[in-house]
């Protein structure tokens, strides 16, 4: 176990340096890191390195990490694979918050921080809603019936506002949606490399203990795990780091279903080594996905959203494809 | 000492179990025998706390309705109906059984505990049909039925328990297994001292295993004692609604129970 945690955290986090240091160096024009320790300190090129392209690989690094921890932690919480952040209305819920604070007048840029904190807010009331259920009705299914009904409300209200927006507004919340990893200062990018951090170190800490509630729920309360702590602690983890990605960055799908996938087959169902593996490899998915949405349509940008989307989608229709060795989940 | 007064326990849709009073005093396999839907597999769940009750459940001196969750699997084990072929190698399912002993925080298991988590696979034959390198790679989801059930039996004997509550262990599993499942927790009771309660539906393998049994029908208990006294046709008849012929095993003589068709 020790050996194998220790390749695969090892190469996996080389890989993942070898990435960051990529998506750092390319953009309109490529900086390497060998020119790095030259650069002046007053030089455009250093303030490019450390004002937009560092902060925004940071970003991307947290965020796919944050939202693939999760997926791997929740798809292990309701053993069930289809099971990722977004599934429980999280982002739902989001978008239903920043197309009210548009349509009320509380923001007029997708960037401020305002949309921000409006989808904080709204991803976090549809969690607290979720909780406060699963308070009253204990049961993971009951729980991802409740999850999917509310994303289907929150999808369906947000439609509404749209279509009650003006012109200007719904391009800014359409264009939100489709996520955006930029608009992040150094600062912001530090948080949240510190927020992400101590997720992970929490994922970890909860790692053996989602093991044995994949065994199952009555299974894991014979073996003394008090359930109904540990999973609304689940939930509120998940809920947290995926309503701050949402927040941070606008929807960005995928990488919390495709990515625990991969890392499941690649390295077995041992969330004490799936949770750190899925964090490394959805920052790997995310800088790559990052790096070609900055990159493809050069002087052009995408939205990294939609390039998550197609790579992720495309791979998980692969996955799909090729024949499986153990169950998942 | 499970000391059982006034256990009554309800689903939405009615009273489960009534008044239910029993003791086990000395290590020996209880079996809850009763027609469906009498509350055999809700009278474990109560006493595991899977159910909300009432009354009290004590485990020499413990009330085991109000004890923390750890501090319950401590002293009490579960076996279940049946194991779900989940990917987790067998020796880490088998480990699991040390989970109540565990920091929360501890990650990994102490070389103690996997010391006793292969003994407890030795107990219950698993080494017999695999050799410990072939069973340290394999996973739970490729093993067979009765070898999940033995793997499920050497987890809960990992916990060291002092009640070993069984539901239905043999249920779905041919006759070489059901009696090789016996076999073990027979052979692990006068190994530890358990105390075993054990739901059946077999009333011949009961009565071949059992030194004891508490007979259930509509959530009561209607006879207990010794299996030899609680094997009657008549109580049988009332319980079972319909005829039964009972019958000397040839060998030691251990009551048979055939139904009269």
């Amino acid at each position: 176990m020790k050996r194998k945690f220790a390749t695969w955290i090892g190469g996996s986090s080389f890989v993942m340096l070898l990435c960051l240091a990529f998506s750092v160096s390319l953009g309109e024009s490529p900086l390497w890191p060998w020119i790095w320790p030259d650069l002046d300190r007053e030089s455009l090129e250093y303030t490019i390195l450390t004002q937009l392209r560092l902060p925004r690989s940071l970003t991307a690094l947290c965020i796919g990490g944050m939202l693939s921890m999760s997926g791997s932690i929740l798809q292990g919480l309701f053993k069930n694979p289809l099971v990722e952040p977004y599934t429980l209305g999280v982002s739902g819920g989001a978008s239903l918050g920043v197309a009210l604070a548009f349509l009320c007048g509380f923001v007029q840029t997708k960037g401020s921080s305002g949309s921000s904190l409006f989808a904080f807010a709204g991803a976090m009331a549809v969690s607290a809603i979720l909780l406060f259920y699963h308070k009253r009705h204990p049961g993971t299914n009951n729980l991802l019936l409740a999850g999917i009904m509310l994303s289907i409300l929150c999808s369906a209200a947000t439609t509404l506002l749209l279509s009650l927006s003006t012109p200007e507004n719904m391009t800014q919340i359409l264009y939100w949606t489709m996520g955006s990893l930029e608009n992040n200062t150094p600062d912001q990018a530090f948080r949240l490399l510190f927020v992400a951090l101590s997720g992970l170190i929490l994922g970890i800490l909860f790692s053996q203990r989602v093991n044995i509630l994949n065994f199952g729920g009555g299974t894991a309360r014979h073996l003394g795990i008090n359930t109904t702590v540990l999973v609304p602690a689940l939930l509120l983890l998940t809920a947290l780091l995926t309503a701050l990605c949402v927040s941070q960055a606008g929807i960005i799908g995928f990488v919390g279903l495709v990515v625990p996938h991969v890392s499941r087959r690649l390295a077995g169902s041992d969330y004490r080594l799936l949770i750190p593996l899925s964090f490394i490899g959805g920052g790997i998915f995310l800088l790559f996905c990052d790096l070609i949405a900055k990159t493809i349509i050069h002087p052009g940008q995408l939205p990294v959203g939609v390039v998550c989307g197609i790579l992720g989608g495309s791979l998980f229709i692969y996955l799909l494809l090729k024949p499986q060795k153990t169950q998942d989940a | 000492m499970l000391d059982v007064r006034n256990l009554s326990a309800s689903y939405p849709g009615g009273f489960a179990l009534r008044d239910i009073s029993f003791q086990i005093c000395n290590p020996q396999m209880t079996g809850i025998i009763g027609p469906n839907g009498s509350g055999k597999s809700t009278l474990l769940k109560a006493l595991c706390a899977d159910l909300d009750s009432t009354g009290n459940i004590q485990l020499d001196g413990t009330d085991l309705r109000k004890a923390r969750p750890l501090e319950r699997a401590r002293k009490v084990a579960v076996v279940p109906q049946s194991i779900e072929k989940i990917p987790v190698s067998v020796l880490e399912f088998v480990l699991a059984g040390r989970t109540p002993f565990k920091k929360w925080h501890q990650l990994t298991y102490s070389e103690a505990d996997k010391v006793l988590a292969w003994e407890k696979l030795e107990e219950v034959g698993l080494l017999r049909n695999f050799d410990k390198k072939t069973l340290a790679s394999k996973n739970m989801d490729e093993l067979s039925g009765g070898e999940r059930q033995l793997a499920a039996i050497a987890q809960a004997l990992c916990q060291q328990p002092r009640l070993l509550l069984l539901d239905e262990p043999t249920a779905n599993l041919d006759l070489c297994h059901q009696v090789e499942i016996l076999r073990v927790l027979e052979q692990s009771l006068q190994k530890h001292g358990i105390l075993m309660l054990m739901v059946i539906h077999d009333i011949n393998l009961a009565s071949a295993f059992c030194s004891r049994l508490l007979c259930l029908s509509h959530g009561s208990i209607v006879a207990e004692g010794e299996t030899g006294k609680v094997i009657d046709k008549k109580l049988l008849e009332s319980v079972y609604k319909t005829g039964l012929c009972i019958l000397p095993h040839p060998r030691d003589g251990h009551p048979m129970v055939f139904p009269e068709i």
